[in-house]
């Protein structure tokens, strides 16, 4: 167990996140070791975040034009073209690097591999461990960042053990907290079994209250999931999502998901489900009794496991047709950053999930951990460039410490008319559920904002029990307060984008309109306000055809 | 009978507790579920105070979740209870390495 003394941590770079990117981000910028990295992660390395939920495919092509391309085109053009190059370019490095550490990479298909997210976060953590310039604090929370004169300079952490609230002083940091999704909505893909994994947007929302502006965060891909908790790990299951897919009749509604970009990862087909299921032809099922299995044993261990669990649970596919769901998957909106993965905060870097202009409108299967090891890696390389040039200042942030000690102990403080916190987040999500889904329009998201603005005002009311070591009523009530407002920049952004494209769908504006929108959506915080604007794709290699 | 689950679990806060102690919670359910649903459900609907890493890759992978069930280690992720069955729950490893109720740090981690 860490003993943190004194107030003030300092440190050249500060990585925040414990999942694949901020490790890898890690090892990058600390491997001269001429520089002081801290890593910060909400719960052990290795056994935290969404990296260990994964299933490892690793989109690798063999050629990065194809790659490009694919991305591109099944992204509805919203992707940096640039960035997207980077990674295409990029990924056959960054995976010998992977190799060099001792990691294992497994070639899959032509244009595949699998990096598994336990091993590689286990491996990285000893890593990590034996180096003498870097610090890891595990369980601690980052609860926000601290921004002056257009830079970045440090962040207040909380240790979840201890309850100590301190300052971490930084040159540069990479922010890489994952995703966003996961506590946003009822049933999500991020929670095996239902159950938190704590994708909960907080690295997004801590950057925009400092200052730096997020893209397309009405860009969230949404997935078929099997409706019961128990069955949730049926998504890693390879053949099951090739369905057929019958619903309430008995009427087969698909048959071949391949059909569509990202298989049945696509929006074209997630909102043919849910037309199903808006016209009453619900519930939907996969329905693979009687089809042959394809493979004997899987090529990855890991996936043969897998099979071998679900056939325990007595939830096997291939016996049982399985009711599904449509819950959330990803978000492909993130964090503006440009070539170097630099916000428009100076210093401030961002890779993995947080980032956004990767993945436009939809993001295909396999390249979310492609994404995480190439950026990652850039992430790390170019903070620790940015903080050999640049100086430190020394300011304790006293004031900073101060108003972050009293927005987290005002949870403890007894209230008069106490509301549940997990009273709230159900409503949270039941609003989330209802208008910032699939299908959206003026009206429902005009009534989310309000609503959510609503839950945003009673969250000074929550009231958590009074204890300091590992309190999870307490930790949750501190991130809810910042996945609210996270909540609301997803609906507001959708308002904002009057067109569909990608995984955003406007019923009351059905067409993609190139003409006016083939452009970043912005938002920022200025002046205690959320406020929206447009950015620039950068279109610099391909453009849709007219 | 037989909706029900009884779940014995273990109790300690070394800030607050003179030793440790064992709270039984008795929990309607419509079908088996696994250790950590149950769990989750006792944290959020039953009793705030109890600490456990809720976190689990569900997988028997990444050993978050790892506990004493019924007095051996195992996965709470994917250690299924049936309705009407019995459970005690206590940290893997205590009094070394114990946080707080069944939260405790990996001896690996230090």
């Amino acid at each position: 167990m860490h003993n943190i003394e004194g107030d003030i941590k300092e440190c050249d770079v500060l990585v925040i996140g414990g999942g694949g990117s901020g490790a890898l981000a890690c090892l990058e910028a600390s491997q001269d070791g001429d520089l002081n990295v801290i890593l910060v992660s909400r719960g052990p390395i290795s056994r935290s975040g969404l990296t260990p939920t994964g299933n490892g495919g690793t989109a690798v092509s063999d050629s990065p034009e194809d790659l490009f391309t694919t991305m591109v085109k099944a992204g509805d053009y919203l992707n940096d073209q640039n960035i997207v190059w980077l990674m295409s370019n990029e990924v056959h490095n960054s995976l010998k690097k992977l190799r060099d550490l001792g990691v294992p990479v497994k070639k899959l298909a032509p244009g595949s591999a699998c990096v598994h997210g336990v091993e590689t976060l286990s491996i990285a953590r000893k890593e990590l461990r034996r180096r003498p310039n870097v610090v890891v604090f595990e369980d601690v929370m980052i609860t926000r960042l601290i921004q002056k004169d257009g830079a970045i300079r440090g962040a207040v952490a909380w240790d979840l053990i201890s309850g100590k609230v301190f300052i971490i002083q930084a040159k540069a940091m990479v922010l890489a907290t994952g995703g966003m999704t996961g506590e946003l909505y009822s049933l999500s893909s991020n929670n095996p079994f239902g159950i938190s994994t704590d994708a909960a947007g907080t690295g997004h929302v801590m950057a925009y209250l400092a200052g730096a502006d997020l893209i397309d965060m009405e860009m969230i891909a949404f997935v078929p999931l099997p409706s019961n908790a128990r069955c949730k790990n049926i998504r890693f299951f390879p053949e099951f999502w090739l369905g057929p897919y019958m619903n309430r009749t008995g009427e087969i509604i698909e048959d071949d998901v391949n059909q569509y970009p990202g298989g049945s990862y696509s929006y074209q087909f997630v909102q043919k489900i849910c037309r199903e299921l808006d016209h009453g032809n619900g519930p939907i099922s996969v329905d693979r009794r009687g089809i042959e299995e394809k493979y004997s044993k899987l090529p990855i261990p890991v996936w043969d496991r897998r099979r071998n669990l679900i056939k325990k649970l007595g939830i096997d596919p291939v016996e049982n047709k399985i009711e599904i769901s449509v819950g959330s998957h990803f978000c492909m909106g993130g964090i503006h950053i440009d070539e170097k993965m630099e916000s428009t905060i100076s210093g401030l870097f961002a890779a993995g999930e947080v980032m956004g202009g990767v993945h436009g409108g939809l993001r295909l299967p396999g390249k979310s951990f492609t994404q995480m090891i190439v950026f990652g890696f850039e992430a790390g390389r170019h903070a620790a460039f940015y903080a050999r040039k640049n100086t430190k200042i020394s300011d304790p942030f006293s004031e900073e410490l101060a108003q972050e000690k009293e927005k987290i102990y005002c949870y403890a403080e007894t209230k008069k008319d106490p509301i549940s916190f997990t009273e709230l987040k159900r409503r949270l999500q039941g609003v989330m559920d209802r208008d910032v889904f699939v299908f959206r329009d003026k009206d429902g998201l005009e009534r989310a904002i309000q609503e959510i603005r609503e839950i945003k005002k009673d969250i000074s009311s929550v009231n958590v029990p009074v204890f300091k070591r590992y309190n999870l009523g307490w930790i949750r009530a501190v991130e809810f307060s910042l996945m609210v407002e996270g909540a609301e920049i997803i609906a507001s952004s959708a308002l904002y984008r009057e067109e569909s494209r990608g995984f955003h769908y406007r019923n009351d504006f059905p067409k993609r309109d190139d003409k006016n929108w083939l452009k970043h959506t912005v938002t920022r915080f200025r002046e205690e306000r959320l406020e929206h604007d447009t950015a620039p794709v950068v279109l610099n290699r391909m453009k849709p055809e007219v | 009978m037989g909706r029900y689950i009884e779940a014995k679990v273990f109790r300690y806060d070394p800030d607050k507790d003179k030793e440790p102690y064992y709270r039984t919670y008795r929990v309607e359910v419509d079908e088996e579920l696994s250790a950590l649903m149950l769990l989750d459900r006792i944290q959020k609907d039953f009793d705030e105070t109890l600490s456990l890493r809720s976190y689990s890759c569900g997988l028997q992978m990444c050993k978050s979740c790892i506990m004493k069930i019924n007095n051996n280690k195992k996965f709470a992720c994917l250690t299924m209870i049936k309705p009407g069955e019995d459970v005690l729950f206590e940290p893997a490893s205590y009094p070394e390495y114990h946080v707080k109720d069944l939260v405790t740090i990996d001896p690996e981690k230090e």
